[in-house]
């Protein structure tokens, strides 16, 4: 199958969708105000990046680098699980991942990821706000998915530009809000979080309304709002609430993206029907669409008890569907405008606990990016023989971040103003990208 | 540091506030609202702008009684005062002298008390209480940071017990919050903007809760700390010491090393016995001679200091009635970053302080100027925020919105005769059942209202299903169409519906004649899902 003959349902949605991704001037802008007051993201010579799209593959609670990416078997904190040879000559990978281990060589491993805190909220909330953010104080930042949703969006986009998949409910208080905020970037990028489902709630139609009715409402209370705000329009705030209302009805004319049963069956056989595999699967069809960030958290990773036994139930789940995600998108042409992330709060400690559990862990752990501006098979740095510590090419999650910005096309010492006027950069000053895996 | 140093820095911080006591400002005995007035109209005249005109009675009705008592006026309520030209004077008195007052406070000092900090407890019982017998502030603060004689049953001292686990969130916290000074850079380097807020400062507050421990849910002070030391930027070791913001130090006695040493073992053993023995015993561990914190509270509320304390609340209530502080942001109040009615920050920090920190008396002062009640309309480009030439328009905060519903929802709650206290049971009937709207997220600075928000209320069937419900049995015993879309309008919005809205709505409800109570609904779902309701105008 090429991407010529990528198979569809036959809809005429998909050709509004496909002229929305290629960059036409359909339908409206909504959401717009705190964009603007920012600079449109695409200036000229920044449209070498329009299609670029980002999916982060968050393993919440931390999956463990022992029984993933860098298994150290026979030795005291190895565990049971063996390794096996990959694609990548001198690379071993855990068995419990043979699907990946056969298509490695299109991927880069980062072994030597390094992170200071290991709390789930601290050190995720330092993570997506760019990677240990100490130098902003406690200026809050836009999270990473929202940061990258609008860098990447298209205007006049008929799809969302952020949507947060979870299929498990984040167990820590204030809840996952707490990770993704988009502040001074505007509410356009907020994540449309879609919790232990496929799609969002209130995209469909209410039995109790016709459509013409829904319309009519919508717009009898446009013609209602527009005497009040004709004189407060450039309020950010007041602009917000009609453009969110103006995106209702693009989000209900985009339900069907969220119907995988659209998909052939050997395609949804292939992610296999775990909810995580299902919501990958939506993921695929919202980037083909143009959504440029989708974030898809598999929980819950955190093994401080029978870690062996979580692992060896989800990582074969990982290995499938991550395996059936690059091949899709490769399949699609997606891949080489498309980087597929894993990333977690954090890693899992060599030690092996009394329950036969791995702890929290920052000193040495897994992560890595496949597809867009990676350069394939590269496995960067490397941890001692016991795993307790990086051997080779240490790299921070600020290095991490950096690198992630430039294989999409985004200069990555870009600055933004935080409302008080003080700068920020998208990474911390003097931060470098891991060169190594840039293509 | 040597005293003439101390004071120069405390100027500095504190804005010169020092010297500028001797200015001409307006006499004490003047009317707040006045006074406001007086200061604004100076400087727009000053900037040649003409500040927007009036709003209308009926938005300035609807306005107080979202600021005072954080709903909207109920349809009667709305018509009542439109039968004659406002007496804001009157109105103010009635909506602070009401418990919704107490209740709508609680909610927003919750709120700002928090400081977006995930660690901080609510402690809207302690509040809903202070507020019902208007405890002066300095109160309230020494009740907060654990610094009062008479414990509370309501507990405001978990406001530091819940923070106690991360410190430096705690000294960020109490110094934004009560001192309108985030010193949080301090803590790693000098201030980029206040060369003379050093890493003692943030080191020098942190060590007033050095003491503080949490033991079986009490919180106490041990006797003997070590204070320790802190790393600058260049490595050098700086010996940690008490200090207030203004540069004010403390000095503790002291043991020697060794001894100390010793004596804070002997502590921790005895804290450990106790605990043990404590599902019996229910007996606390000594109080030490020192209170670390009460000493915090005397420093801070003394004469040389508490101007700063009393700036920090006047600026913050500011910011809430009109949308911007008079000097922004409010955590950053410090001498470099000038307020943009500096005379008038000062008279109002005096009017406080002389007035025993009644904050009911500055709340109703704030809101009976002009300034407040002008439109929030302007064509074309507003002028600078900081003029106050135009009303802000706010978001209703979750609570605002969630008892604005409820009420506009059931229209024949109130009667126009209802007795007080007829008025203030129902109103609490209306609370309980109030429910909670998730969906409606708390405003913080440049807030945007998300997708979720009208997803929710334009699709989803369980609040379809509510909205209106009660309104609409009601509105069908009026006699006409007009009638209904009048009560409706009023219900709702808090006025009469225009000529323009009437028409509109009548030809709406007309195309749906086969089927008007969905008519009906929909008119309804237009009105609460207009702007005009969700923010305060």
């Amino acid at each position: 199958m090429n991407k010529q003959q990528a198979p569809t349902c036959g809809s005429s949605e998909h050709d509004l969708h496909r002229r929305a991704f290629l960059g036409g001037t359909l339908g409206l802008v909504g959401g717009l105000a705190g964009l603007d007051a920012l600079g449109s993201p695409l200036l000229a010579g920044e449209v070498q990046r329009r299609h670029k799209r980002v999916i982060l593959l968050w393993m919440a609670g931390g999956l463990s680098q022992f029984e993933s990416w860098d298994p150290k078997p026979g030795r005291r904190t190895g565990g049971p699980f063996q390794a096996i040879q990959t694609s990548v000559p001198g690379y071993r990978m855990s068995e419990l991942m043979p699907r990946m281990a056969a298509r490695i060589h299109k991927t880069a491993v980062i072994r030597s990821f390094t992170s200071p805190n290991t709390g789930h909220t601290g050190a995720s909330v330092f993570a997506l706000m760019s990677g240990d953010r100490r130098d902003t104080g406690n200026v809050r930042t836009p999270s990473l998915g929202c940061l990258l949703g609008r860098e990447l969006s298209q205007p006049n986009s008929l799809v969302p530009d952020h949507v947060s998949f979870w299929n498990a409910t984040w167990p820590y208080s204030g809840g996952d809000k707490q990770l993704d905020f988009a502040l001074f970037l505007g509410s356009r990028y907020e994540p449309i979080n879609i919790a232990s489902r496929l799609a969002p709630d209130g995209i469909r139609l209410p039995g109790s309304l016709t459509d013409a009715d829904h319309r009519a409402r919508e717009a009898l209370r446009q013609q209602l709002a527009a005497r009040f705000q004709a004189n407060r329009n450039s309020d950010a705030t007041v602009a917000s609430h009609g453009g969110s209302y103006q995106r209702v009805r693009g989000m209900m004319d985009n339900a069907g993206l969220f119907d995988i049963s659209r998909e052939p069956q050997q395609v949804r056989d292939r992610y296999g029907h775990s909810l995580f595999g299902q919501q990958a699967l939506v993921a695929r069809r919202l980037v083909e669409a143009g959504v440029p960030f989708v974030r898809l958290t598999d929980g819950w990773w955190d093994s401080h008890g029978e870690n062996f036994e979580i692992h060896a139930s989800k990582v074969p789940t990982l290995d499938q569907v991550m395996s059936a995600l690059l091949e899709d998108l490769e399949q699609r042409g997606l891949i080489d405008d498309t980087l597929v992330i894993t990333f977690a709060e954090m890693g899992r400690t060599p030690q092996i606990n009394a329950q036969r559990g791995r702890d929290h862990w920052g000193a040495c752990w897994s992560v890595t990016l496949t597809g867009c501006g990676i350069r394939p098979g590269v496995i960067h740095g490397s941890t001692n023989a016991d795993g307790t510590g990086v051997a080779t090419d240490r790299v921070t999650a600020a290095g991490f971040f950096a690198t992630i910005f430039r294989a999409v096309g985004i200069d990555h010492q870009k600055e933004y103003a935080a409302p008080d006027g003080r700068p920020i950069r998208l990474t911390p000053y003097n931060t470098e990208p891991v060169s190594a895996v840039l293509a | 540091m040597t005293t003439h140093r101390a004071l120069l820095v405390a100027a500095l911080i504190l804005g010169s506030t020092l010297s500028a006591q001797a200015q001409g400002l307006l006499p004490p005995d003047r009317p707040i609202g006045e006074v406001i007035d007086h200061y604004i109209d100076a400087k727009l005249a000053q900037a040649k702008v003409k500040p927007a005109p009036p709003a209308p009675d009926t938005t300035v009705v609807r306005r107080l009684f979202l600021d005072l008592n954080g709903r909207i006026p109920a349809g009667v309520e709305a018509k009542l005062a439109a039968k004659q030209p406002l007496d804001n004077k009157k109105l103010i008195a009635m909506l602070v002298a009401s418990p919704g007052f107490a209740r709508h406070n609680a909610n927003e000092f919750d709120v700002m008390l928090r400081n977006s900090n995930a660690d901080a407890p609510s402690l809207r019982p302690y509040l809903v209480e202070a507020f019902q017998e208007n405890r002066p502030w300095d109160v309230m603060f020494r009740d907060l940071i654990g610094a009062s004689e008479t414990p509370s049953k309501t507990k405001p001292e978990a406001f530091v017990l819940k923070r106690l686990k991360d410190a430096d969130a705690l000294t960020r916290d109490v110094s934004s919050i009560f001192f309108g000074l985030n010193i949080t850079c301090a803590q790693c380097h000098r201030h980029p903007e206040i060369k003379d807020l050093t890493q003692d400062y943030f080191f020098g507050m942190k060590a007033f809760f050095t003491s503080s421990y949490d033991f079986q849910g009490n919180l106490l002070e041990r006797q003997y700390v070590k204070l320790g030391d802190f790393k600058d930027k260049k490595g050098d070791t700086h010996k940690v010491s008490m200090m207030f913001l203004s540069g004010t130090k403390v000095e503790m006695d002291t043991l020697p090393e060794k001894e100390l040493f010793a004596a804070i073992q002997a502590e921790a053993k005895l804290i450990q016995e106790k605990t043990k023995a404590y599902a019996k015993s229910k007996e606390l561990p000594p109080l030490p001679k020192f209170k670390a914190r009460k000493r915090l509270a005397d420093i801070a509320l003394d004469e040389a200091n508490r101007e700063m304390f009393a700036r920090s609340i006047v600026n913050r209530l500011w910011f809430r009635f009109y949308g911007h502080g008079l000097v922004m942001r409010v955590d950053q109040m410090h001498a470099e970053n000038k307020a943009s009615h500096a005379e008038l920050l000062q008279w109002l920090a005096r009017d406080l302080i002389a007035h025993k920190y009644d904050l009911k008396r500055l709340i109703a002062g704030l809101v009976s100027s002009r300034a407040y009640a002008r439109s929030s309309e302007w064509q074309g480009t507003p002028p600078a925020k900081e003029l106050f030439a135009v009303a802000p328009t706010r978001p209703l905060t979750p609570a605002q919105w969630g008892m604005s519903y409820h009420i506009a929802n059931q229209p024949d709650i109130f009667k126009a005769d209802d007795p007080i206290e007829v008025r203030q049971k129902k109103l609490a009937d209306v609370e309980k059942g109030a429910g909670t709207f998730a969906f409606i997220e708390q405003p913080f600075d440049d807030f945007q209202v998300g997708i979720d928000e009208p997803l929710k209320l334009s699709n989803d069937e369980g609040v379809l299903k509510a909205m209106g419900s009660k309104l609409i049995p009601v509105l069908k015993k009026l006699p006409d169409m007009r009638q209904r879309i009048h009560e409706a309008t009023w219900a709702v919005l808090s006025r009469p519906a225009t000529a323009a809205e009437q028409t509109l709505f009548d030809s709406y409800l007309e195309e749906r004649k086969d089927r008007p109570d969905e008519g009906l609904r929909q008119v309804f779902w237009a009105l609460f899902n207009s702007p005009e309701f969700r923010f305060n105008h």
